[in-house]
């Protein structure tokens, strides 16, 4: 038989992974953003989040009066901060993406900083779903720069990767078992692989147009269908192997 | 060991799918091309190697040979003996489990290189028993953690928390009320018996010729076997038994193998013989013998998970006897010494050993108590328990109730001289 | 190769790869590109890839939900497997906090399990006969507390009223309460001694 046994008595997510999955993923939401009414509550939710942050912190190090104090401060202004944003007078579609993103932030915090210990994974795709749909939906609506929304979608792929990483730790080792390194390898990987897709993508995006032909358009939306069907993983029964 | 490949880095393919569907849709190059990023994510997924399971493991403990409470540090050291990077190891040690983890963690995440280790330690506190660490569970993933692999990395690792029995001997423990030998007098026997005046028909070899030549008197000299009494080792381990007196201490089954074990070592000390019936899920009976090769299947039997299994079984279906049998101790080793090791949390093996006792049978109770006053209903319990010790000793029943934060040969001694 | 995810997957990549190169060539001579030609209105093309892709990425999503767990079916190795302590069954009715009704088997039970404590601890202080402890039982003489001794009495349980069979379900917990700390209270009398 193998395989790890069931959850450890302390399963929170790997700390530096979670670090790093806050820090893309509010840099995504960042760089999404294209009205300073938009940057502005984000930038008093991160605050409010990083008190969130800190105060999880204290509360595992025995500071626990302290540290909830902290934590339910931090989620105060952070939630005060997204809902401020109302009064803000933006139109409604950059409103709605401010609060997707705003709203999928705190999912992705709470899951990968967890206050109550379950539902860590779900928070953290909803979270990420969020986000993703409002820098997409930015590029879509308001026509943000293609190297903003680029480096937003790629850091939204980043802080998926990375809070996932956090979460999975944490479900299989704990919090208290020594992951740094296993932290560090994935997260300098994924950097890697976040980089060369903006290179890639901006690249992609300077080369010019030839033709328009609608024939070519439609062979290219097949390459690209035929190409994400082969890069599909389909869930199979484990193979033993010796 | 088995490989898997997760499903993960679809997510990144439905964001790549869902981009360029909704960017042809609305005719936006720019989301087009925002699905690049995914697109690339999601052939990094297909790129790694597949991590190969070239890892050794070394455990080592502080003590192990610790007496009983004692806390034990226990380091883990694991190497990649391959040539390959392992970029993501998680291990989960295989701790025994009748000992809990009461500082660090048994678990440890880490990346390595060729040949390269990581060591990590936790602290476990002893109990009475013998020990066997279980192979470490180990899950690898490759750098994109779209391959699992699962596997069991294995060191042999024993703690052995022992109470030994030195001085109390095996007439105290198991033939109180009776002798240590069995005394068969059918005349054909080694040692001497008696002595009687010749009758015809007595064979000559019977006849004392020494006495003949110096007395000139026909006698006839008669002998008798004596073999050594028998002590069948009775263990109680019906689903009842599993219980604790707290969680963090192992149940009156496992305390129960711990004193087999320790009386089966002090009985092939003495060469004496010894047998073995387990009453739990399974029966089973060993008839008392002697000689390393029997003692050695009996310590095995002792060690047979699916015979005693550490684990509690399910809960018997309502209406199923729960009772310890007493035929087959009655009619199979009828004449051996039973030693009843049990946690005399019910009345049937108070009737057992009661009932065996008024058949003139040498019986004794060996208890680990393993009731809490935590309650009121746990207290109750205990009284039970108390009174079943009173019961057998009533009953000329030996008794001996063993507390297991004591030394087991105390309780012996305690119990042998009451 | 042999797998068949692997055959489709290479096979994909294969078309793919096709596709993306006569793709290409056609964009980048547009003579090719002119003798193409696309029996439909423009945008049909891009519905009919919205929708396919939109399907594909409804099939792959409940496999990102439904992940393959690499946990299996092991308990934890940081505790000791959790087993009850003695008495866990009694403990429910004795040191429940909130009022409890219990059927009238069980509470049978309890009262049974009870009266033969009491019998047997009476035996042990006392060093009598089984016998002249069921005697002190039936007189209530081996305890000062009156509940205790009128509930396990060896007596009819009820005469069978409503009312009454109302009460002796209202307080029997508390009364087994009383019983059980009335008979502890008489075994600590003993160790005392």
């Amino acid at each position: 038989m193998s395989g790890l046994p069931d959850k450890p008595t302390d399963p929170t997510p790997a700390s530096a992974s979670a670090g790093v999955a806050f820090v893309a993923v509010f840099g995504a939401c960042i760089a999404g953003s294209t009205d300073p009414r938009q940057t502005a509550p984000l930038l008093l939710e991160a605050i409010g989040l990083t008190l969130l942050i800190g105060g999880g912190l204290l509360r595992r190090r025995r500071y626990r009066l302290v540290g909830s104090a902290v934590t339910g401060f931090g989620f105060i202004v952070a939630t005060v901060a997204l809902g401020a944003s109302v009064t803000l007078s933006l139109p409604l579609s950059p409103l709605l993406i401010l609060l997707a993103s705003g709203s999928g932030t705190l999912l992705v915090t709470l899951g990968v900083f967890p206050v109550y210990g379950r539902f860590a994974r779900s928070f953290t795709t909803a979270g990420v779903a969020l986000v993703f749909a409002g820098v997409t939906a930015t590029a879509l609506i308001d026509g943000a720069p293609l190297w903003r929304s680029t480096v937003a979608v790629t850091m939204v792929l980043l802080s998926w990767d990375t809070a996932e990483r956090a979460v999975t730790l944490g479900e299989r080792v704990g919090g208290a078992a020594e992951t740094r390194s296993v932290e560090l390898a994935g997260a300098m990987a994924s950097s890697g692989v976040a980089l060369i897709a903006i290179i890639l993508t901006i690249a992609v995006s300077r080369i010019p147009a030839i033709g328009s032909s609608i024939g070519g358009l439609a062979l290219l939306l097949v390459a690209t269908t035929t190409f994400l069907l082969a890069l599909a993983h389909f869930p199979q029964m484990p193979t033993p192997r010796q | 060991m088995t490989a898997r490949r997760t499903t993960r880095w679809n997510s990144a393919l439905i964001a790549a799918l869902l981009t360029s569907g909704i960017g042809a849709l609305v005719a936006d190059p720019t989301l087009l091309l925002l699905s690049i990023p995914p697109v690339v994510f999601a052939v990094y997924s297909h790129v790694p190697a597949s991590p190969a399971t070239t890892l050794e493991l070394e455990r080592s403990c502080t003590e192990p040979a610790p007496s009983h409470g004692q806390a034990v540090e226990v380091t883990v050291t694991l190497k990649n003996a391959g040539d390959r990077t392992l970029p993501n190891v998680c291990l989960v040690d295989g701790v025994p489990p009748m000992l809990s983890v009461t500082d660090g963690s048994a678990r440890h995440a880490a990346a390595l290189g060729p040949g390269d280790k990581t060591t990590f330690s936790y602290t476990v506190t002893a109990k009475h028993g013998t020990h066997r660490f279980r192979p470490a569970a180990v899950v690898l993933e490759d750098i994109s953690g779209s391959v699992a692999v699962e596997t069991n990395v294995e060191t042999e690792t024993e703690l052995a928390c022992r109470s030994p029995v030195r001085t109390a001997t095996l007439e105290q423990i198991a033939h109180r009320y009776a002798g240590s030998t069995i005394t068969v007098d059918n005349g054909h026997g080694t040692v001497f018996s008696t002595v009687r005046s010749y009758q015809p028909g007595d064979p000559q070899r019977t006849i004392d010729w020494n006495r003949y030549a110096r007395d000139r008197e026909l006698t006839t000299i008669s002998f008798r076997d004596e073999r050594s009494r028998a002590t069948l080792l009775c263990l109680d381990a019906r689903e009842v038994c599993y219980r604790s007196d707290s969680s963090d201490e192992p149940h009156a089954v496992f305390y129960a193998c711990t004193v087999a074990r320790e009386l089966l070592d002090t009985i092939a000390t003495a060469n004496g013989p010894v047998g073995l019936a387990v009453f739990g899920t399974k029966q089973r009976y060993i008839t008392p013998n002697t000689g390393a090769h029997h003692v050695e299947t009996i310590r095995q039997t002792l060690n047979d998970p699916k015979l005693l299994p550490l684990e509690p079984p399910n809960r018997t279906r309502p209406g199923d006897t729960d009772e310890l049998p007493i035929r087959p101790l009655r009619t199979r080793f009828g004449e051996a010494s039973i030693l009843l090791i049990s946690p005399l949390l019910d009345d049937s093996p108070l009737e057992t050993a009661r009932t065996l006792r008024t058949d003139g049978q040498p019986v004794t109770v060996i208890s680990p108590a393993v009731t809490a006053t935590r309650s009121l209903g746990t207290a109750v319990a205990g009284l039970r328990r108390d009174n079943r010790l009173g019961a057998l000793r009533r009953s000329n029943v030996t008794v001996i109730d063993w507390d297991p934060e004591t030394a087991l040969e105390t309780a012996i001694r305690a119990g042998a001289n009451r | 190769m042999s797998n068949p995810r692997s055959i489709i997957r290479w096979i994909s990549a294969a078309g793919g790869i096709l596709s993306l190169c006569a793709g290409l060539a056609v964009l980048v001579a547009p003579p090719i590109g002119g003798a193409l030609h696309w029996p439909w209105d423009d945008e049909i093309l891009l519905v009919a890839f919205f929708v396919v892709v939109f399907v594909i990425a409804g099939l792959l999503l409940p496999f990102v939900l439904l992940d393959d767990s690499d946990r299996a079916d092991r308990t934890p190795p940081e505790p000791i497997p959790s087993t009850p302590p003695p008495g866990r069954g009694l403990e429910h009715v004795l040191d429940r906090r909130w009022l409890l009704s219990l059927p009238p088997a069980r509470r049978h039970r309890v009262r049974g399990g009870l009266r033969r404590t009491t019998i047997r601890t009476i035996v042990r202080t006392e060093g009598c006969a089984t016998e002249t402890a069921r005697d002190h039982l039936a007189d209530g003489t081996w305890t000062d507390d009156p509940v205790a001794a009128a509930f396990v009495r060896p007596e009819p349980e009820s005469d069978g009223s409503l009312l009454r069979s109302l009460r002796e379900r209202l307080y029997f917990t508390r009364r087994a309460r009383r019983t059980a700390r009335a008979v502890l209270m008489l075994a600590a009398e003993d160790a005392r001694r």
